[in-house]
């Protein structure tokens, strides 16, 4: 090769460059494959030793030492400084790296070629700004579509494509790449002039480096200071629920799911870490894309627009599960200080799925489902209901005549139905399809996604569930990265039909009770609630939409330092019709049909403008964080209720009535806060973090409404110092720990104040005006103090991954709804603090391990575990408070207080009880123990992933040790009775703890409902969910042009074991219908 | 440098602005108390509110009231009724409970009226006085109720809760010697005229008629009458009107009543079956029996339904039990039938013999039956008291309050109720309070 440059060189050289510089991302693409991928480090060695010798001399004696040749121009030289270097056997890289310091020239290495060319800008002439091109692969030599490339400090990134190529512009030779991809560990790679390169990223064993979404950020597993358990899009696309909340039940510690209603809609409560408020909200506060989503069912603005078989309505089921990306639950002050005064019981943090770059992609996902009430209760059957009777008549000496037992005398006596099965025995058949695209470019693109689900009921008659929505995402960027724009937005509307009223009290009914009586007309002879067919002319239909959007932009200003601001908005409204018709009640009790109409909106706007500065010095990272936030949320609700309508047949029309009653409802809340907080951390070893939050809320009365809050945290990764380094036994050691100060401001707006307003009565026209609270203008925060030590250990090079926690949260300053007698007047509550200590302290274990991992087998075990403890520490004249017969100081908050059933007299078969104060009589609450608590005594989940050659099993398993109130027991009289009722006392000598048959109970009976005999142990496993899926291989789906091809079948809910007692359900107790168990099929495929 | 500015002026702009950021006005659906008592007719508004919740209150306590003595029968297989009807009621019966607390409604409510209607500015003297007035009655009526049903109740004066909550049981005694307070200054307060049309608001002589009530159960015989013959005298009520007409809307002798908005009551509403249905609460056959022959309350204020072989009896005071068709029905609280009787009882006790006499025959005439056979002090009292039996049945709980005046409940009933015992002429105090306030003490045997 001729040493001086010739034109036909510079020609391609000058073209080459050109290219680079101005043409788009394709061609560059291209050129980057046709060129040998692999750069060979240049490690040749070089001595040399010159003065202020030329360029071209030092080119000509490198040349002769290594293989290596440059391309240049004379044109280029004539600007280059003279090169003095002194080098002994020094590799080619740094000699280079020398002779070109100082230089208006730089180079880059194209096969065996050093190619000069002239330095873009002079300015920035020691860090050289340059194209960068590489390929992401596996360590097993796979193309990693997908993987996420960024630069290191700033806010240039890319993504690779299918080929797992990238390239990056305008890149400083010395900065780092930080190269990610899902299931992959982050690698950092260092610049060093290298304008080409592959990086080889291991397969994770385990998420220790997964980014982990916290509070205005992210960061991993590894060197979060907090406490965050994630739960990933991936197990909740398994399970084919409603509600994307119940999904997260048992998958993660200190995290309390409990289902209400299993019904469409239900809602599902979360406790995080305890009850820390005696009565203020314990919700979490839940922040979907950035934005803050109240949980309050809309249906409970007005009592009456919940009274209806599913009750209350979560507000968060109009979530698609299949949207979500994460979900990530913040519970120690670390993680959660920095939402101040909302964070007392826990943020939950949801992330919708995001856009990609990369080629246009279209991705279908079907499934049916057919599901079931999870759980039966075991009743009498119509022989021994008889039996049970005739016995009740017999021990009473009461003859039974027409009248009083109808179900011996009238009734036919071999007709036997089971009202549980009977009002919840269908099956609900359930269809659900998504179909998305998303596409673009590194600089914009999108991800659109709609969703259709129709959810028939287990319900008897046909009510029907729909769903509809669409996620849309857009993410754009400018060429120079440096400004960034994103939107993201889900709107989901809905239609639940049921029925307008419980049928709990049809459950009990006697087995023989005919429905009809002999004319063909509804039965009401013993039917106290409402007639099993009657009832379901009584419907329930609700709509609700409900939207969710989020706008950012993202503004580097300097390296290292860039500023944030997001806009969000949420709006869900939900209209209701409930229709009771006449023909659907006992003619003797109601006189005409009636309606309810309800229309309830909730409206959020948050802005939140944030800098965020990060820098490394040395070896310490230090970040910043400081923004502020406004939000304001207001809720409209309209009431009306209809009665005397003309024709019944427009019950569903407000118009139609002869007469409306119509309330409303209005409350404005607002928000505003000043947040920071601060990170430094030592060669990632050490490690600290703190923020501060101010918060004003208007929930409070002047003087009262600002607050302020923080915390501190620490962490120590002890497996980075040198003694533990190379440790074979453990690969992983963090030991940390988070103080803090967080509040709660969960209680009703404008408790402040003392209002009148319309009732909905009417006194000879004039519409009434009630006085409407208690006000109380001297209430202030409740506060949270948050305290944590954890621990997490990684071995067998972080195949097992493990957590210990303990904390104590101590809620004090109880913000409560006082609960006062009706005497009081008829709110029955009013708002005040109460001098009053409640500590929820406990342990929680997690752990994670992959027991086998390679490309075809692999096997991972999960689990978790919470041992929760609550106690009221402190309550300063508990005794003479209205709460001196509901808590006991150093007990649980949820201890119920009963009288103690001490058993069945064997000789009169009788209930009896202990009479603690020993003056003759049974009384309440004088005679009260302390029966026990319904909040868990340890609760958590245990799950399995399994996957060869494409067919994936998942298993989880939920569990909870719990007791819960149920119905009482006494039998004989004319209801039917859960099958325990087979133990009860027959002859004198009998042993059990069922009382005697009676059809006239008297007191001694009546205290069996007050006492703990009707406190059950309601402890259940639960199998929450079962997946068998399988993938074609790449080699298959290929061949059809996919990218993937995978058919699954996945079970909910399918088994649960618990111990039989007075109880429908052990999760919901009496109070609402179970939950499903469902079986699901779908494909998922992906073009 | 540049990120410092924007970090002050972020803080600075916060600092001026948090105060604003988080204000909010009074919310568009409510009312502040000066704009609830703004004028005459948002006050009225304010009154109305409290007569409107009659309906309920009598619907949920007479009916279970009456099947809780010898009046009525159940066929209802609810526990919350049969524990009525077996004269058993546990603390947790839910219609105990609102019973309880529709009174105390009612007492919070005309509290808060008495407190805020003389600082309200635009109201007018004369509605201030009628309404001070209407309040006091409605809050002696609702302490009159509490006493005769659960004994010794908190005497509660005010709406402060940290007194409220925490009050223990007052005597009887003092809470009757509110009561006639009360009574006595509404009875100033109010006019002779109705504030609205009809007979649906306290004037001077609903609270007389009250206050003889109460003079006549605390044994002051000179007051009840002098209360009663006031009434009587006042000529508004005056003569007593024909047995259909009795509960009809703004019928002569009510002297008040609660308006209903559909023209038919509650009671009305569950007494009466529909065509081939079994009625709900059947008249007890022994309160059947005591009418004398002849008595015409029997055909007009009972009637009966056939099913099969049984014949069930029903109240039939009310005779609508949907819109009304016909003439309208309000609810009654208190009639001049109930004067008569309260005079013709003061005056016996006072051995006016020939006055008590007249008075119990205006009553039996109007029925139909002839005069009375009794002649002297105990046979007339004997007589009056059979007449308030079947005069006044399923009124109010009338027969509950008489049985234990007269100190005859416990002879009357344990034949009757398996489940009657000692302490069942006072019902207890509702579970749910005494769980709220820990100084309320519960009623012997429960």
């Amino acid at each position: 090769m001729p040493l001086r440059s010739n034109r036909k060189n510079a020609g391609l050289v000058a073209k080459i460059s050109k290219s680079l510089k101005t043409m788009k991302c394709l061609t560059v693409i291209l050129f980057a494959f046709c060129l040998n991928v692999s750069a060979k480090p240049l490690t040749e060695e070089i001595t040399l030793s010159l003065t202020n010798a030329s360029l071209e001399t030092v080119f000509k004696e490198i040349q002769g030492q290594s293989s290596y040749r440059f391309v240049y121009t004379k044109e280029q030289l004539e600007t280059s400084a003279t090169v003095t270097i002194n080098v002994k056997k020094e590799t080619l890289e740094t000699v280079l790296e020398i002779c070109f310091r100082n230089q208006p020239l730089t180079y880059t290495i194209e096969d065996k070629h050093i190619i000069v060319q002239v330095r873009e800008k002079s300015g920035n002439s020691r860090r050289p700004f340059q194209t960068v091109t590489g390929r992401i692969i596996s360590d097993q030599g796979q193309a990693l579509k997908g993987a996420s490339i960024t630069v290191k400090e700033t806010a240039l990134g890319t993504i690779a494509n299918d080929q797992g190529e990238f390239i990056l512009e305008d890149v400083s030779a010395t900065s780092t790449l930080i190269v990610s991809n899902i299931g992959y560990e982050t690698q950092e790679v260092p610049l060093r002039n290298q304008t080409k390169l592959t990086v080889r990223l291991k397969i994770l064993i385990n998420s220790l480096d997964e980014t982990v979404v916290v509070a205005y950020g992210k960061t991993t597993k590894r060197l979060n200071t907090g406490s965050v358990s994630k739960i990933s899009g991936e197990e909740i696309r398994k399970q084919p629920v409603t509600n994307p909340i119940s999904a997260i039940q048992g998958r993660a510690a200190g995290v309390f799911v409990n289902t209400q209603n299993g019904l469409p809609g239900g809602n599902i409560i979360v406790q995080i870490r305890g009850k820390g408020s005696i009565n203020a909200g314990t919700d979490p506060l839940y922040i979907i894309d950035g934005v803050p989503f109240n949980p309050t069912p809309l249906n409970s603005y007005f009592i009456a627009l919940a009274e209806g078989i599913g009750g209350t309505t979560s507000p968060l089921n109009s979530l698609n599960p299949a949207d979500i990306e994460s979900i990530e639950i913040l519970k120690d002050a670390d993680a959660t200080a920095i939402y101040g005064s909302r964070a007392a019981n826990g943020v939950i943090l949801i992330t919708t799925r995001k856009a990609s770059e990369g080629m246009t992609k279209l991705d279908f996902n079907f499934y049916t489902g057919f599901s079931k009430l999870a759980d039966f209760p075991e009743m009498l059957n119509i022989k021994q209901y008889l039996e049970l009777r005739h016995e009740g008549f017999q021990n009473d000496g009461v003859t039974p005549t027409i009248s009083n037992a109808p179900d011996l005398l009238k009734w036919d006596t071999t007709r036997s139905v089971d009202w549980v099965k009977y009002m919840l025995g269908e099956t609900a058949v359930a269809w659900n399809g998504q179909l998305g695209i998303s596409g673009g470019n590194q600089y914009t693109n999108f991800l659109i996604s709609g969703n259709y689900r129709k959810e028939g009921s287990i319900i008897r008659g046909d009510q029907a569930y729909k769903r509809g929505g669409a996620h849309v995402l857009i993410h754009h960027s400018s060429t120079d990265r440096k400004f960034s724009f994103d939107l993201s937005s889900n709107y989901s509307s809905d239609r639940n039909e049921l029925l307008s009223s419980s049928v709990f009290g049809i459950f009990t009914l006697p087995p023989n009770t005919p429905v009809y009586d002999d004319a063909g007309n509804y039965n009401w002879v013993g039917i106290t609630s409402a007639n099993p067919e009657a009832v379901l002319k009584r419907k329930s239909i609700s709509r609700t939409n409900n939207l969710v959007s989020n706008a950012s932009i993202h503004y580097s200003i300097l390296p290292g330092l860039s500023f944030k601001t997001s806009f969000g908005y949420t709006r869900i409204e939900m209209d209701q019709v409930m229709t009771y018709p006449k023909i659907s009640f006992n003619p003797n009790t109601g006189s005409s049909g009636y309606a309810y109409y309800g229309d309830n909106k909730s409206s959020t706007i948050i802005i939140e403008p944030q800098l965020e500065y990060s820098k490394s010095v040395k070896k310490s990272n230090i970040g910043f964080l400081a923004g502020m936030s406004w939000q304001q949320s207001v809720q409209e609700g309209n009431f009306i209720s209809g009665t005397n309508y003309s024709n019944e047949d427009l019950l569903e029309f407000a118009g139609a009535a002869g007469s409306i009653t119509a309330t409303n409802m209005y409350a404005q809340y607002k928000y505003a806060s000043l947040f920071g907080r601060a990170h430094y951390d030592y060669k990632k070893k050490y490690i600290l973090n703190a923020s501060i939050r101010r918060d004003g809320s208007s929930r409070f009365g002047p003087g009262y409404q600002f607050g302020n809050f923080g915390s501190i945290a620490a962490a120590w990764i002890f497996t980075e110092e040198s003694f533990l380094k190379g440790a074979s036994f453990i690969s992983f050691g963090k030991l940390r720990g988070s103080y803090g100060l967080t509040g709660n401001d969960q209680i009703s707006d404008y408790q402040y104040l003392s209002t009148y307003g319309v009732s909905g009565s009417n006194y000879q026209g004039v519409a009434g005006l009630a006085p409407l609270r208690i006000a109380n203008a001297d209430f202030r925060w409740e506060s949270n103090k948050k305290m944590e030590i954890a621990t997490e250990l990684g071995f067998f090079k972080n195949r097992l991954l493990f957590t210990i926690a303990w904390y104590r949260n101590r809620s004090g300053n109880q913000l409560i709804e006082y609960p006062l007698p009706y005497a009081s007047g008829p709110f029955g509550r009013y708002v005040a603090n109460l001098p009053a200590l409640v500590e929820n302290r406990g342990l929680e274990f997690e752990f994670n391990s992959a027991i086998v991992k390679t490309k075809s087998l692999s096997w991972s075990l999960t689990g978790n575990l919470t041992m929760p403890k609550n106690k009221l520490l402190n309550y300063p004249g508990l005794e003479a408070s209205v709460f001196a017969n509901t808590y006991v100081i150093g007990e649980d908050l949820s201890i119920k207080k009963m009288i103690n059933f001490t058993g069945i007299n064997p000789q009169t078969g009788k209930p009896e009880y202990e009479d603690v104060n020993h003056d003759g009589f049974i009384s309440t609450p004088e005679d009260y123990i302390i029966a026990g608590r319904t909040s868990p005594y340890y609760y958590g989940g245990l799950g399995s992933s399994f996957n060869f050659y494409g067919i994936q099993l998942d298993l989880f398993f939920q569990f909870s040790k719990q007791y819960a109130s149920g119905t009482t027991t006494i039998v004989g009289t004319r209801s039917n009775k859960f099958n325990i009722a087979l133990e009860r006392w027959r002859k004198p000598g009998d042993i059990t703890s069922i009382a005697k048959a009676t059809v006239a109970p008297s007191g001694e009976y009546f205290n069996l409902a007050l006492s703990d005999a009707a406190f059950y142990n309601a402890s259940y496993v639960r199998l929450k969910n079962i997946s068998i899926s399988y993938s074609l291989s790449p080699g298959i789906t290929k061949k059809l042009k996919l990218s993937e091809f995978r058919f699954y079948c996945e079970g909910q809910n399918l088994i649960t074991w618990r111990k039989q007692a007075n109880l429908y359900d052990p999760e919901t107790a009496n109070t609402g219908i179970g939950p499903y168990k469902t079986i699901a099929i779908g494909i998922h495929l992906t073009l | 440098m540049k990120k410092y500015v924007l970090i002050y002026i972020l803080l600075g702009f916060c600092i001026i602005s948090c105060k604003k950021m988080v204000e909010i006005g009074p919310p568009k659906t409510q009312l502040t108390p000066e704009k609830a008592f703004a004028d005459d007719r948002a006050a009225v508004a304010v009154i109305s509110n409290v007569y409107a919740q009659f309906n309920s209150i009598g619907g949920n306590l007479t009916p279970p009231i009456s099947s809780y003595i010898d009046e009525l029968a159940t066929t209802s297989s609810n526990p919350i009724d049969l524990e009525y009807y077996n004269g058993w009621i546990s603390v947790n019966n839910n219609n105990n409970l609102n019973s309880w607390r529709y009174f105390y409604s009612v007492i919070y409510q005309s509290n808060s009226i008495i407190d805020n209607i003389e600082e309200a500015a635009n109201v007018t003297a004369a509605v201030k006085q009628q309404l001070k007035g209407e309040a006091l009655f409605l809050r002696a009526l609702s302490f009159f109720y509490l006493v005769n049903i659960y004994g010794d109740v908190p005497l509660l004066l005010t709406t402060d809760v940290r007194l409220t909550s925490l009050a223990s049981r007052a005597a009887l005694t003092d809470v009757y010697t509110q009561i006639i307070e009360d009574l006595s200054q509404a009875r100033n307060y109010l006019v002779d005229q109705y504030p609205s049309a009809g007979k649906v608001r306290a004037n001077k002589w609903a609270a007389a008629a009250l206050l003889a009530r109460i003079y006549l159960y605390q044994k002051n015989w000179a007051a009840a009458e002098s209360e009663a013959n006031a009434v009587i005298s006042s000529g508004i009520y005056t003569p007593l009107d024909n047995l259909a007409s009795v509960f009809k809307y703004n019928n002569k002798e009510s002297i008040l009543q609660f308006w209903m908005k559909d023209g038919y009551t509650t009671e009305g509403l569950l007494y009466i079956p529909v065509t081939g249905s079994t009625p709900t609460y059947t008249v007890a056959p022994i309160l059947l029996n005591s009418f004398e022959p002849g008595d015409q309350r029997k055909q007009i204020w009972t009637d009966s339904i056939v099913q099969g072989p049984n014949v069930y009896y029903y109240p039939y005071k009310y005779k609508n039990r949907s819109v009304a068709a016909s003439t309208a029905e309000y609810l009654v609280l208190l009639r001049l039938s109930e004067q008569y009787l309260i005079r013709a009882e003061a005056r016996a006790q006072q051995d006016n013999v020939p006055g008590s006499k007249a008075d119990l025959n205006t009553i039996r005439n109007r029925a139909g039956l002839s005069n009375t056979n009794a002649n002297d002090k105990p046979t007339l009292l004997a007589a009056i008291s059979q007449e308030r039996r079947v005069e006044l049945f399923c009124e109010w709980g009338h027969r509950f309050f008489d049985l234990k005046r007269n100190g005859q409940i416990s002879q009357v009933m344990s034949p009757l109720k398996q489940a009657w015992h000692n302490a069942s002429a006072l019902l207890p105090i509702p579970q749910y309070e005494r769980l709220n306030n820990p100084n309320l003490s519960q009623n012997l045997g429960y």
